[in-house]
């Protein structure tokens, strides 16, 4: 009897499925990997398991027992462990309260004295010890996913959940982890690990699962799961070549005015003590569109977000057109000339279509020009003029994601960012906005573009940058880089 | 920690109970009228701290419960002639009773719900209470004075029940139900993950401070003698209790204790500005909101100089 | 209990349930663009009757010229009220804005008891008393200029928020106020601005109060928890919500209390609101904040 199986487990929110039918079963003692891009339902799931929300049809059983429709604290106490992304101590807590809590409640301990001398074992196991007296709050971004393994171990527990434990650290940290990680898988406990760090995953896993949204598309052991064609193309996107000839932009050096419109100099940026960012630079010489390539969690976004100010720089610079903005805040971006297409789409939800577009003219300059901007924007995505009045959420993902495309317009930039246009949609759909987004460069506007799925963005840019857990690993013009078999290693890290 | 200084904590600990309990031979009515209040406004304001400062649940109810424990006790003693020792208890009790239907879905409510559900509740019973003939409505009740309570034993009744109070938080705290409390004010998923049932564990914290505050409520009904719903329901109690712990340090044990000193001091400096002392309780709440949140307390304790001053106990 | 009295109580509650909205559009809004409990909003309101009270004698005018006066005032005092002690606290979570707002409520009643005594005052007019037959039924006058003015007042701020780019800002700031920012809104101004502007429409709210009904420094607390049932009932932000919440309260209000008796009037409210909570713990329409 498999110590977790998961049969026809299927979650939707509203209209989107996020989990569709997944089955698996993991025996006791082995490790299942979890992998797949964003938005494939890898954490839902975990979710489901956790008892977060309930699930919308299959079942799931745990040593045996049906575990759907119980609590999160109930399934904690049957012994399934669950550790977060972002770690999720008790902040005002020592570490060794942290690690008490779940002693007493699930691991079989109801003193608090007794817990806390096995507590003391178990940071030992963590190399935590020497940190026992402070206060969680205190800790460092190691640390704390130390204390989150932990926490988990407390619980005395049969299963674990391990979610993007790597997500955030630098190589040696990594491996580090991957080495407590490995201790624990040999002392016996079974694990259920998502990660995007691949070197993590693939030497940890005896089988790994790879999700595509929201359903299974593969399972198979390590080596057979990176020779597997659809999961490179899932991952790496699929080549046009397949369809005809594969043509990378050429660097237009020689037509264009030369000078920088964007430089990125050296700059390290993160949240609170998370530091995401170390040593960027980047130049996006004026008319081009440049690619930032990376998987996720490998600080693309945070690099869009350190740039329009959201994130304080902890060192280095940011120029835009000759002058330091690195003191600028988030409400200057329009008026400089600077906007973003954000991941996730980010329209208000409850406004119509010209009322989102509209409001991307707010700032002073783009204001006058307004209704000749308008124009423009119903020019280039006629479908919106159809659905002018309509309340965007009520739009298709596509559809949403023009309107988001022409809100950045509105401010008549010289520089607009596009942050992970392709998530969630259909490949003609893509086709279509990326015909757009060339238009767009055509009539003068700069360009960056991130992305996850290298062929595509490389199809179209003049040159890109490779982020790989926040730093520049590759940089050159696209022609080189799309026959660069670098890439390929540098991308997806075997 | 050098078995000196645990001489020493001890011998001043000794010496501040002798004090205390010394205070009603040696003080004036009016002082020992006062002190008799700092004890009440303490027992309210630990048992709101362990909601609010520990579980994170900022309950806006007191003078709820306040009530309930009043009118519970004031109705027994006036019409069935209880002691009143037995009526304030009958008052915690029935004060918890309450909590207990309401905490079902009163515990629904997420955060700000929360606080408002609370403070509809109280504001409910409040005009309820001023309608209800059973309990005499708007006119209130009175109660026959007991022969043997003097003002000195209703001071030493509300120190215990601070006392009291205070020590039962502590003991609380290094309990597992403590450690579950705690965790969740910290954050309420991680602690679910703990295997923490965090409803149980919040509503084992939502009936100590109901019957804490309502013990309180029938002892300061006896002592009042007389009783109506317009002061003993009045939204006034729950605002005084959150000043006091938020001013005093919010999510420690002292600072209940010296936000209420401190508070009742500037009430006493201020008396001839009867109404200047509660607008500047009102300014200092918001200054402290803003600039230190963590009390007075809280940011003694935090301060380098504390620390070099209690060493590394720990 | 004849239909006739039940209609009766109905049909006076509707239109003093205008009355109502016009006290809880303020904190609607509040609440809808910042998330923002507004404890203090009684107060304000009270504040509203106060100085309407004191400058329409002085003056010598009618309470609904001077509440011009009172409006510009009450606009500049929110203004200020936000930017200085609610914008800072705002990212820190709902419980210090909450907090602080409480401590205003506290000093307000101190500063209206310690100016103006515990002295019941209520504005007079010489048509704020009288009151209309309408198919043998007594309607108040000022039952009737509430309900108009409600209807007036939800029109109007409906179509500042659709017409007007300050308006549709003020929405975008609080769907996404991050994003707001990056658009070049300036987040911090259009809190200050709602605020404000909810002050403002509390001044006309503290002059019907005023003149329907009676005073004191306390009488604050009643009138916020009221806005607060109106706001469950109707959804936070929701302009027509907010009307048809008031309305609704009015109605059943005035039934209940036909039925129970005048001192449980307000009582009734309170019930419904707590088990409306309990059904759905985030309100009837509006969105989970």
């Amino acid at each position: 009897m498999s110590l977790l199986e998961l049969r026809n487990v299927t979650k939707q929110f509203g209209a989107v499925v996020a989990v569709s039918a997944v089955s698996a079963s993991i025996e006791e003692g082995e490790t299942l990997g979890v992998m797949g891009p964003n938005g494939s339902g890898k954490t839902t799931l975990l979710n489901l398991i956790m008892g977060v929300y309930p699930m919308d049809g299959g079942q799931m059983r745990f040593a045996g027992k049906e575990i759907g429709g119980l609590t999160t604290d109930v399934i904690s106490r049957k012994g399934i462990g669950r550790t977060f992304q972002i770690p999720q101590p008790f902040l005002k807590m020592t570490v060794l309260e942290n690690v008490v809590v779940g002693d007493v409640y699930g691991g079989g301990h109801r003193s608090v004295r007794a817990a806390r001398s096995r507590g003391m074992e178990i940071l030992e196991k963590v190399s935590l010890a020497t940190k026992a007296g402070l206060e969680a709050r205190q800790l460092g971004l190691l640390d704390l996913k130390r204390l989150e393994l932990a926490k988990v171990l407390s619980l005395r527990p049969r299963l674990l959940l391990l979610d993007e434990t790597a997500a955030g650290l630098v190589e040696a940290e990594v491996s580090q982890l991957q080495g407590l990680i490995l201790e624990l898988k040999k002392s016996g406990l079974t694990i259920l690990i998502i990660e995007h760090v691949l070197s993590v995953i693939f030497g940890l896993s005896d089988r790994i699962m790879v999700l595509n949204f929201g359903q299974k598309v593969v399972e198979a052991p390590p080596a057979a799961i990176s020779e597997n064609r659809r999961v490179h193309e899932i991952y790496l996107g699929a080549k046009k070549a397949e369809k005809g000839h594969v043509r990378a932009k050429e660097a237009p050096e020689v037509r264009k005015p030369p000078g920088s419109l964007l430089s990125v100099k050296h700059v390290n940026s993160g949240y609170g003590d998370f530091q995401v960012l170390f040593d960027v630079s980047m130049e996006v010489p004026k008319g081009d569109i440049v690619g930032l390539i990376g998987v996720n969690g490998s600080g693309k976004s945070t690099l869009i977000r350190t740039i329009t100010r959201q994130i304080p720089l902890k060192a280095g610079e940011i120029d835009f057109n000759g002058k330091n903005i690195s003191e600028a805040r988030p409400f200057d971006m329009a008026a400089l000339g600077i906007a973003q297409c954000i991941e996730g789409r980010k329209l208000f939800p409850e406004l119509t279509v010209e009322e989102n577009l509209e409001i991307g003219a707010y700032c002073a300059r783009a204001r006058q020009m307004r209704n000749t901007t308008l124009k423009e924007v119903y020019d280039l995505f006629p479908k919106l003029l159809d659905r002018r009045w309509q309340v965007v959420s009520t739009l298709s993902g596509g559809e949403q994601q023009m309107v988001a495309i022409g809100r950045a317009l509105m401010a008549r930039p010289e520089l607009i960012m596009f942050d992970e246009l392709s998530l969630g949609l259909a490949p003609i759909v893509i086709d279509d906005l990326y015909k757009a987004i060339e238009k767009i460069n055509e009539l003068g506007t700069t360009i960056i573009l991130v992305e996850q799925n290298v062929h595509r963005s490389l199809e179209v840019v003049n040159r890109a940058y490779i982020i790989e857990r926040g730093r520049i690993v590759l940089s050159g013009p696209a022609d080189e880089l799309m026959r660069n078999d670098h890439v390929k290693e540098a991308y997806f890290g075997l | 920690m050098s078995a000196a200084r645990t001489y020493a904590q001890w011998v001043l600990l000794a010496l501040l109970a002798a004090a205390l309990i010394a205070a009603p031979q040696v003080f004036d009515r009016y002082t020992v009228f006062l002190l008799y209040l700092l004890w009440l406004n303490v027992a309210l304001a630990q048992s709101w701290n362990l909601l609010a400062g520990y579980a994170g649940l900022i309950s806006l109810g007191v003078s709820g419960f306040f009530g309930i424990g009043a009118y519970t006790a004031g109705m027994t003693i006036a019409h069935l002639g209880f002691p009143f020792l037995l009526g304030a208890f009958l008052g915690g009790l029935l004060s918890a009773v309450f909590a207990a239907i309401v905490a079902t879905p009163i515990f629904r409510f997420r955060g700000i719900y929360f606080a408002i559900g609370t403070l509809i509740l109280s504001e409910a019973l409040r005009i309820f209470m001023i309608n209800w003939k059973f309990t005499g409505s708007a006119e209130g009740l009175n109660m026959p004075l007991e022969s043997g309570a003097s003002s000195a034993t209703y001071y030493y009744v509300m120190l215990c029940v601070a006392a009291g109070s205070t020590l039962l938080v502590v003991a609380i705290l290094k309990t597992r139900l403590g450690m579950g409390l705690r965790a969740l004010g910290n954050n309420e998923s991680s602690a679910q993950n703990m295997g923490v049932n965090t409803f149980k564990t919040k509503l084992w914290a939502f009936l100590f401070a109901a019957f804490v505050t309502g013990v309180a409520g029938g002892v300061h009904a006896s002592k009042m003698g007389s009783i109506e719903p317009y002061s003993i329901f009045n939204t006034m109690w729950t605002l005084s209790t959150a000043n006091m712990v938020i001013i005093g340090g919010i999510g420690t044990i002292l600072g209940p204790i010296l936000g209420s000193i401190f508070v009742l001091a500037l009430g006493e400096l201020l008396a001839d500005y009867q109404t200047f002392h509660l607008a500047i309780t009102g300014v200092l709440l918001i200054l402290i909101i803003r600039f230190i949140p963590a009390g007075i307390w809280g940011e003694i304790r935090a301060s380098r100089w504390a620390r070099r001053i209690m060493g590394a106990a720990r | 209990m004849s239909f006739f009295t039940l209609s009766a109580g109905a049909l006076n509650g509707l239109l003093l349930g205008g009355l109502y909205a016009v006290c809880a559009l303020g904190f609607s809004l509040i609440f809808g663009v910042m998330g923002l409990m507004n404890v203090v909003h009684g107060e304000l309101l009270v504040l509203g009757a106060y100085l309407c009270f004191f400058i329409s004698r002085a003056l010598g005018v009618d309470p609904f010229i001077a509440t011009i006066a009172v409006a510009a005032i009450l606009f500049a005092v929110g203004w200020l009220l936000q930017w200085f002690v609610f914008n800072p606290v705002m990212q820190r979570g709902i419980e210090p804005a909450l907090l602080s707002a409480f401590g205003l409520s506290i000093i307000a009643q101190s500063l209206f008891l310690f100016y103006w005594t515990t002295n019941t005052r209520s504005i007079n007019a010489r048509y704020s008393q009288t009151g209309v037959q309408v198919f043998n039924i007594h309607l108040p006058v000022m039952y009737l200029i509430s309900f108009g003015l409600a209807l007036v007042l939800a029109a109007g701020a409906h179509l500042f928020m659709t017409r007007t780019y300050f308006g549709k800002a003020t929405r975008a700031a609080t769907q996404d106020p991050e994003t707001a920012q990056v658009m070049g809104i300036n987040v911090k101004r259009v809190y200050a601005f709602t605020y404000a502007l909810a002050a403002a429409i509390a001044a006309l709210g503290g002059t019907l109060i005023g003149m329907t009904f009676s005073f004191v420094p306390s009488s604050g607390l009643t009138w916020m928890l009221k806005g607060f049932v109106i706001v469950v009932l109707g959804g936070m932000g929701n302009i027509a919500g907010t009307l048809a919440g008031a309305l609704l309260l009015g109605a059943v209000e005035g039934v209940g209390g036909a039925i129970l008796g005048t001192g449980y009037h307000d009582l009734i409210g309170l019930v419904i609101i707590l088990l409306v909570l309990v059904a759905r713990p985030t309100g009837l329409l509006g969105r989970a904040r």
